[in-house]
C-alpha cells in the first residue's frame, strides 16, 4: 500500500489532496431494490462541504453525485428534484431507503491532470479498517478521457500495484460496502415439477411467502411507508386463500387454530390499510367539496384513528400471541412438508390441484349475476374476492403453466379487478368517512357533500365493473382459461 | 432538458464568457449540465482546456449514427460535460442547406443526450444563419448579451424584429447587459433606456472586470479562480436571476 501511494503521487500530473477519513452510510431499501438494481447509494458527510450522496453502478461508475444540506434522506422525494431523485423514485417505488451500512474509511484523493492541466480522470484511493483491510483505487476518468487515463494507469498494473476488478464487480464491491445483495419480491415465483406431490409442493409455496410476510414486519412496525403493509397484506391474502382453495392437500384439524390467527392480522391489517388509502385520497374527495366546511377536524380524527390503528397492529405484531402464532405456522409447514397430517388429495400432482382450484375459481366468477353490481356492493365484494383468489392461484404457481396463455389470463384479470378494487374503494371509504364525520364537531354538513360525492363517483364506477365483467366473460377473454383448463384433460 | 443559447450577431459581446461561467455556475447549482461549443473557434472548449476535435465535414458531423454522444467530454468538474468544438462546424451551413427540414437538425441530433443532463447551454457563432436559426428551434431560451451602445441595442432590436417576423418565439429571448462601464455616461443612458422599452431584460449585468478577461490565462471560469471578484460575483447574480426568470431551483 505505501509503495502504491508513492507510485500514484511520483507520477506527474497526479496531485494529491491528501488523506482524509470519512464515514460513509450505504443506503438500501428493507428489500434490497437498489442492489436488484444494481446500484449503490452512499452518502458521505463532509465538514464544511454539507452532504454528499452518491449514486453509482456497482461496476464502480459514478451515475450521479450531488451535495445536499439534506442530513440523511430518507424517501426518493425528499432528494431535489432532478435525475437522481427521479432514477431513485423509480427504483424504491416508495420505499424508505434506510442505512444498512456505515463505513469508516481512509479516503486519499487525488486528480489525474494532462500537461495543460486538463482533468483526466479523478482517483480515489479507499482504504478499509480492520487488520488486513481492503485497498480498492476507485478510477473515474472524464467522460472522453478513458484511454488517455489508462495510459496513466499502464504502469501501476505492469507491477502489479493495482488488479483491475473484473467486469462484474458487484460481488467484492458489496462486500467492500458491507452490503449483501438481497433478494426479495413480495410474490415471488417457485419452480415447482408439475407431477410433485400437491402436499410438499405447497408447503414449499408457503414457506417462500412467509419469507415476504416476515421481511415485511420490521418496516410495518416502524411505520416506515405504506407499502411494507401493503405487500404484507397482499401475501397475507395469499396464503389465507390457498389454505382454502387447495384444501384437499392438507389435514383439516391442525389449520383451524392458524386460520383463526390468520383472520386477526387480517383484521387488523385491513383496518390500517383503509385508513392509509383514505388519507392519501381525501384530499382528492375534498377537493369536490364546497370548499366552505372546515375539514381540519376530520382530517385530525382521521390521523387520530390511523395512529391508533398502526398502534393496536404494531402491539399485536410484537405480542407473545403473534410469536406463538408463528411458531405453530413453522410447524404446519414443516409437518406439511414432511407428509404428516395429509388430506384426501395430498399425492395429487401439484398441477393438477392447482388447475381444479382454477377452475372452480372461474366458474364462481363467471357465476356473477351483473344485475347484482347495482343493488348490493356486499355481492360485488364477494366477486372482488373471488377474483382475487383466482388472481392468487394464476401468480403463485404461475411456473406450472405455459407462459403465453398464463399472462394473457393474468392481463383479462387484473382489468377487471381494477375497477372491482376502485369501486369497493369508494364504498369503504364513504362508510369510514361517515362514521369519522359523526365524531368530529360540525361533521354533519361533510357528510352530506362527500356523501352525495362518493355515492355519485360509486355509481359511474359500477358501471364500468358491468362493462369489465361483459368483457371478461367474453369468449375472447376467457380464451386463455380454456387453453390453460383444457390441458388437464 | 432546458436548453439555454448564448446568441447575438455581433462577435467580441461576452457571449462566451456567459456560456462558461453560466454553465459553471449551473452545474454547481447541482444541475447536471452539458455546453455545446458550437462555434468553430473553440474558445469555449479552450477555456475548459480541451482541443477542439476536426472532423472532415459538417456532412459527416450531421450524418452521425451514434448521435453526439461519443463526443462528450468530462471537464475538470463533476457535473459539467462539454461537446467541443469542430473545425467541420465551419461549413455547416452548406450542408444543413442539403438536407431536409434542415431548421431542426441540430435539435435532432441533441435530443438523445436529453435524458442524461437537466441543462444545456449552446454557445453559438456570430451570424445569423441556418445554424443559428437551428438553434433559435431548439432552445428553449437565447441569452442574449448586449453591450450598451446604441449599435449593441441596435442590434438587438433587429434580432427581435427577426424573430418575430419568423414566427420564432421572441419570447425566448433574455437579453442582458455585458461589459457594462458604470464610469462611462453613456452606458448608464443607454441601460436606463433600454430597460424601458425591453422589459424582458435581465435585472442584472456583467461589469467589464479584467477578471473576466484573465478567464483566457488561467483557462477555466472566473468563479474558480476569483470567486470573490466582481465579475465571478456578476455572474452569480445573472444566473440567479435567470434561474428566478425561467423557474429552475437555483443551488442545492
Ligand atoms: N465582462 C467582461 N469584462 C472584460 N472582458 C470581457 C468580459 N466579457 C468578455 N470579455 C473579453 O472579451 C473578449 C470577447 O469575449 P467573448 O466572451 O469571447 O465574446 P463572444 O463569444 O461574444 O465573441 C474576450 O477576450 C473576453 O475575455
Ligand atoms: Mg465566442
Amino acid at each position: 500500500m505505501p509503495q502504491l501511494v508513492d507510485a500514484l503521487c511520483a507520477q506527474s500530473g497526479v496531485l494529491s489532496e491528501g488523506w482524509n477519513t470519512e464515514r460513509r452510510w450505504y443506503l438500501e431499501t428493507f428489500d434490497g431494490r437498489l442492489a436488484a438494481a444494481k446500484q449503490v447509494l452512499s452518502v458521505v458527510k463532509r465538514p464544511r462541504l454539507g452532504t454528499e450522496i452518491q449514486l453509482r453502478t456497482l461496476a464502480g461508475e459514478t451515475t450521479e453525485q450531488l451535495t445536499s444540506e439534506l442530513a440523511m434522506p430518507q424517501f426518493a422525494s425528499q432528494f431535489r428534484p432532478g435525475r437522481m431523485q427521479l432514477r431513485l423514485a423509480q427504483i424504491t417505488l416508495g420505499r424508505a431507503l434506510l442505512p444498512r451500512a456505515v463505513g469508516q474509511l481512509k479516503v486519499l484523493r487525488c486528480q489525474c491532470q494532462d500537461a495543460t492541466g486538463k482533468l483526466l480522470a479523478g482517483l480515489q484511493l479507499e482504504v478499509g479498517r480492520g487488520r488486513q483491510p481492503r485497498v480498492v483505487l476507485r478510477v473515474c476518468p472524464a467522460r472522453g478521457f478513458e484511454r488517455a487515463t489508462q495510459r496513466v494507469l499502464r504502469p501501476f498494473l505492469a507491477l502489479g500495484l493495482v488488479v483491475p476488478l473484473k467486469a462484474d464487480a458487484a460481488a467484492p464491491l458489496l462486500q467492500h460496502a458491507g452490503l449483501a445483495r438481497c433478494a426479495y419480491t413480495c410474490k415471488p415465483l417457485i419452480r415447482l415439477r408439475p407431477q410433485l406431490a400437491a402436499a410438499p409442493a405447497v408447503a414449499q409455496v408457503l414457506s417462500a411467502y412467509t419469507h415476504s410476510l416476515r421481511a415485511n414486519e420490521g418496516g410495518i412496525v416502524a411505520d416506515l411507508d405504506g407499502e411494507f403493509l401493503h405487500d404484507y397484506r397482499v401475501v397475507l391474502r395469499c396464503l389465507r386463500a390457498w389454505l382454502g382453495d387447495l384444501k384437499p392437500c392438507m389435514a383439516q384439524p391442525p389449520l383451524r387454530a392458524l386460520r383463526a390467527g390468520l383472520t386477526t392480522l387480517n383484521r387488523l391489517t385491513g383496518k390500517l390499510r383503509d385508513l392509509d388509502v383514505l388519507t392519501r385520497q381525501l384530499d382528492a374527495y375534498l377537493a369536490q367539496g364546497d370548499g366552505m366546511t372546515p375539514t381540519i377536524p376530520l382530517r385530525e380524527r382521521l390521523a387520530t384513528c390511523r395512529a391508533q390503528a398502526h398502534t393496536e397492529l404494531a402491539a399485536h405484531l410484537k405480542s407473545p400471541v403473534y410469536r406463538s402464532f408463528q411458531r405453530q405456522w413453522t410447524g404446519f409447514l414443516a409437518a406439511l412438508t414432511a407428509g404428516k397430517h395429509p388430506g384426501r388429495g395430498s399425492h395429487l400432482p401439484i398441477r393438477d390441484l392447482v388447475r381444479r382450484a382454477i377452475g372452480k375459481r372461474r366458474a364462481r366468477v363467471l357465476a356473477f349475476d351483473p344485475a347484482l353490481a347495482q343493488t348490493n356492493p356486499s355481492a360485488l365484494h364477494e366477486l372482488r374476492k373471488n377474483c382475487k383468489r383466482l388472481r392468487y392461484l394464476l401468480e403463485g404457481f404461475a411456473l406450472l403453466f405455459a407462459r403465453g396463455p398464463l399472462r394473457l389470463a393474468v392481463e383479462e384479470l387484473k382489468n377487471l379487478q381494477r375497477t372491482l378494487g376502485e369501486t369497493w374503494d369508494l364504498h369503504v371509504h364513504l362508510g369510514l368517512l361517515t362514521r369519522l364525520c359523526a365524531e368530529v364537531p360540525g361533521g354533519a354538513p361533510l357528510v352530506v357533500v362527500l356523501g352525495a360525492r362518493l355515492c355519485s363517483l360509486e355509481a359511474q364506477q359500477v358501471v364500468l365493473v358491468v362493462a369489465a365483467i361483459g368483457h371478461f366473460r367474453s369468449p375472447q377473454a376467457q380464451r386463455p382459461y380454456a387453453d390453460l383448463l383444457a390441458r388437464a384433460a | 432538458m432546458m436548453t439555454f443559447a448564448t446568441y447575438n450577431l455581433k462577435g467580441g459581446v461576452g457571449k462566451t464568457a456567459a456560456a462558461v461561467n453560466l454553465s459553471y455556475l449551473a452545474s454547481l447549482g447541482g444541475h447536471k449540465t452539458l455546453l455545446w461549443d458550437l462555434d468553430p473557434q473553440g474558445a469555449a472548449s479552450f477555456y475548459f482546456r480541451i482541443e477542439p476535435t476536426a472532423t472532415k465535414n459538417s456532412a459527416t458531423l450531421l450524418e452521425r449514427k451514434r448521435g453526439l454522444g461519443p463526443a462528450v467530454r468530462g471537464t475538470n468538474y463533476p457535473a459539467l460535460e462539454i461537446i467541443p468544438a469542430d473545425l467541420g462546424y465551419r461549413d455547416m451551413d452548406l450542408a444543413l442547406g442539403e438536407l431536409r427540414k434542415p431548421n431542426e437538425r441540430l435539435g435532432k441530433l441533441l435530443a438523445p443526450l436529453a435524458a442524461d443532463y437537466d441543462l444545456a447551454f449552446i454557445d453559438c457563432a456570430p451570424h445569423l444563419s441556418l445554424t443559428s436559426e437551428n438553434v433559435f428551434d431548439l432552445a428553449h431560451w437565447l441569452l442574449v448579451p448586449v453591450i450598451p451602445t446604441p449599435l449593441a441595442v441596435r442590434a438587438y432590436t433587429q434580432l427581435r424584429e427577426f424573430c418575430e417576423r419568423g414566427k420564432l418565439a421572441h419570447k425566448k429571448l433574455l437579453p442582458f447587459f455585458s461589459m457594462v462601464d458604470r464610469r462611462r455616461q453613456l452606458h448608464c443612458k443607454v441601460v436606463t433606456q433600454f430597460a424601458q422599452e425591453h422589459p424582458e431584460v435581465l435585472h442584472s449585468f456583467v461589469p467589464y472586470t479584467s477578471q473576466v478577461e484573465k478567464m483566457g490565462e488561467q483557462r477555466a471560469p472566473v468563479q474558480t479562480f476569483a470567486p470573490s471578484s466582481p465579475g465571478a460575483r456578476a455572474f452569480v447574480a445573472l444566473w440567479a436571476a435567470i434561474c428566478a426568470r425561467v423557474g429552475l431551483p437555483n443551488g442545492p
